[in-house]
């Protein structure tokens, strides 16, 4: 019984690395810009996609296809911002909401047209070897998930709180306003929040690629989760993203384990979590309190 | 008088040839045949297999000279899977169009759109995709409605054959998607293995597209069940085997409902998985080598099972008018329920179904288990008629 606890929890954790390195790049960009990114599911998924070609077509290593894929989804974060962003920045929230979500369909829509629904596995050889201890099995693969989904989080966090850009971004957030009037651009620190998201969006679509199926709809889920863990830890809070990612994937993975019809249940109890934890404290567990 | 008499002839032909005009012309004007599917959108992956289908089997007979002596021209309209818009297709193809048939249709939700809205007009129906009973309990016993794809508990009563067919089976467990497909699956399943004396150690339901089936994957290695069943999309299908084979657990079977997924797709840790399908290249079914091997000639690549769908509703009609000799719909209708049709499934007919279908061409009968071997390739192992070699149990 006790195997079966610790191997559930660590699996769980491994997981909860994943939601996280998904969640990482969607707590910085909310935390700054206050966008709502509908479209950050999409761009996990070009993220998987980018690393499977290169490994299928050209035989690059996932490592590399996860640089790679950071990188270009930088650029298209870059283009998008550039593109259509900024301006609806300038507009009503709600336009911003409508701006994403359209984004998010038109790419899901074109990657189902040019790609196919059908999923594809990358048959790559695992990128660290497997644990076995005491008859508890962690795939190589759930490790380097692991590791490079808090190398993510720890890289946000120190943009965010140790560089000159992290100081002009927290100040920009705050009000942006004054932060202009500081002679800070207010739109550059914005654009470089997002490209950093789309950044960290493209290594965690690598990092499912490694673990699960390469499909376009494979981000609409993570994304759902994604957008949970951030209301859990508190809007723009990192490290409360990544306990907020622990608390999702213990609460699915335990109860899919250990109760019966878990399966359904635990996605469901994960919510009811982030329901509650959102009726006591509105701002989540680690946001900071509106002052009445 | 002959010159009276001529005029009269002359006449006579002028009026007789104004008469026939339109006859003649309506003889060379095509037949047009409404092809509704969803080409894009999450359902566009087995409706374009579909159409491809649908379109060899309208080129082979284009090609052949028509059917007496007239084009099939397919009139293709995309659905996108929605209800909406297959509603809307349905009014163009039948009040715009006035389409002469109608094949197409797959996405059981979409579909009761669409067959709603064509009910109307009662077109020539044959259905290639969907399996919801709901359809076939709504639609089923009209005389213009027929389904060539399985409904779904054609699919379960198959598993559990396939089961009962391996000495030593006694024990099952099931994990199934919790949406209609998964349920529905596992309560048919379920059904079928208690009446065949097999004993149900497990029924697990999962989310579909789920990244973690560690869980059910536990549970069921605790259990040890004779066979582990899944029924899921292709993706979870690809996830389970991934997860087990990584994990080191190792089902003494682990079988899967065929939901698109081929066998490169899942490596190594696909060997000695059993998908229950509707159909493959590799069955013995006498002349399927050669139609595939033309097939696949024809489209410079690999025909899948959604696309023998397609073709065998097509050329079920086409045969059926054929045999009528003119485009009469009383007599088509007529051929298509009482004839046999040579279809790469084998010899087939459309017969009364459970559920109150009166015209159901695929039944577990036609089913096939693949079992994907070691070496990359994959071999039909059940039913021992269609069997190219046998099955490796258990697995692991």
């Amino acid at each position: 019984m006790t195997t079966a606890v610790i191997q559930a929890v660590l699996l769980a954790l491994s997981m909860a690395a994943l939601y996280a390195a998904v969640a990482a790049g969607l707590t910085l960009t909310v935390g700054v810009t206050r966008i709502i990114n509908f479209a950050h599911g999409e761009f996990v998924m070009l993220g998987a996609f980018l690393t499977y070609w290169l490994y299928t077509r050209f035989g690059l290593s996932p490592w590399f296809g996860m640089a790679a894929s950071g990188v270009a989804l930088a650029i298209l974060s870059a283009a998008v911002y550039r593109g259509f962003l900024a301006r609806v920045l300038k507009q009503d929230e709600h336009n911003q909401l409508l701006a994403t979500l359209g984004l998010s369909i038109l790419i899901l829509n074109l990657a189902i047209i040019a790609w196919s629904p059908d999923p594809r596995v990358m048959q790559a050889p695992p990128l660290l070897p497997t644990l076995n201890l005491g008859g508890v099995t962690v795939p190589g693969n759930n490790i380097a998930v692991a590791l490079v989904g808090l190398i993510l989080f720890v890289a946000m966090y120190a943009i965010r709180n140790y560089t000159r850009y992290g100081t002009q971004m927290r100040f920009a957030s705050d009000d942006p306003t004054l932060a202009a009037h500081a002679g800070i651009n207010v739109d550059r620190v914005f654009e470089l929040s997002f490209v950093i998201g789309g950044a960290a969006a493209g290594v965690s679509g690598g990092l499912v690629a490694l673990v699960l199926y390469v499909q376009p709809t494979i981000g609409v889920d993570l994304v759902i989760r994604a957008f949970a863990i951030i209301a859990l830890g508190g809007l723009g809070n990192i490290p409360g993203a990544l306990i907020g990612s622990a608390i999702l994937a213990l609460t699915e993975g335990l109860t899919s384990t250990f109760v019966p019809q878990g399966g359904s249940w635990g996605f469901g109890i994960a919510f009811v979590i982030l329901l509650l934890v959102l009726v006591v404290r509105p701002s989540g567990l680690f946001g900071k309190q509106a002052h009445p | 008088m002959f010159a009276k008499l001529g005029r009269l002839l002359a006449t006579a032909a002028v009026v007789a040839g104004a008469a026939l005009a339109p006859a003649a012309a309506q003889q060379q004007q095509p037949i047009k045949i409404g092809v509704p599917l969803p080409l894009t959108g999450p359902l566009a992956g087995g409706g374009n297999q579909i159409l491809w289908g649908i379109q060899y089997a309208a080129d082979e007979v284009n090609e052949a000279g028509g059917l007496f002596g007239r084009k099939i021209e397919l009139i293709v309209e995309d659905t996108k899977g929605e209800p909406n818009t297959s509603a809307g297709v349905a009014a163009k193809l039948t009040a715009q169009d006035k389409v002469d048939a109608v094949v197409g249709g797959f996405g059981s939700t979409a579909d009761f759109a669409l067959l709603s809205a064509l009910q109307r007009s009662e077109p020539i129906f044959v259905h290639p995709g969907s399996s919801s009973v709901r359809l076939e309990e709504t639609f089923g016993k009209n005389d213009w409605y027929y389904h060539v794809y399985i409904w779904d508990y054609h699919r379960q009563k198959a598993a559990v054959n396939f089961f009962k067919s391996i000495p030593g089976v006694k024990t099952l467990a099931i994990a199934f998607e919790d949406k209609l497909y998964g349920t529905d699956g596992a309560k048919f399943t379920e059904q079928y293995a208690k009446e065949a004396g097999l004993d149900v150690v497990m029924k697990e339901p999962f989310r579909a597209g789920t990244p973690d089936f560690s869980p059910i994957l536990n549970r069921a290695k605790g259990l040890n069940p004779d066979v582990l069943f899944v029924i899921g999309y292709s993706g979870d299908n690809i996830q389970v085997a991934r997860q087990a084979a990584q994990l080191g657990i190792k089902p003494k079977l682990l079988v899967t409902q065929g939901a698109g997924e081929k066998r490169s797709d899942f490596g190594p840790a696909g060997d000695n998985v059993v998908v229950i399908d509707l159909w493959s290249a590799k069955q013995t079914t006498p002349g399927l080598a050669e139609w595939v091997k033309k097939a696949e000639a024809k489209r410079g690549a690999e025909v899948v099972s959604s696309a023998v769908q397609g073709y065998v509703a097509m050329q079920t009609l086409t045969d059926a008018a054929k045999a009528a000799g003119s485009w009469d719909r009383t007599k088509i209708l007529a051929n298509l329920g009482s004839m046999t049709f040579d279809t790469p499934y084998g010899k087939v007919a459309y017969t009364p179904s459970e559920m109150g279908g009166k015209h159901q061409l695929i039944t577990e009968k036609s089913m096939i288990a693949v079992q994907y071997k070691p070496d990359g390739g994959q071999e039909v192992v059940w039913p021992a008629e269609k069997a190219a070699a046998k099955i490796t149990y258990p697995a692991q």
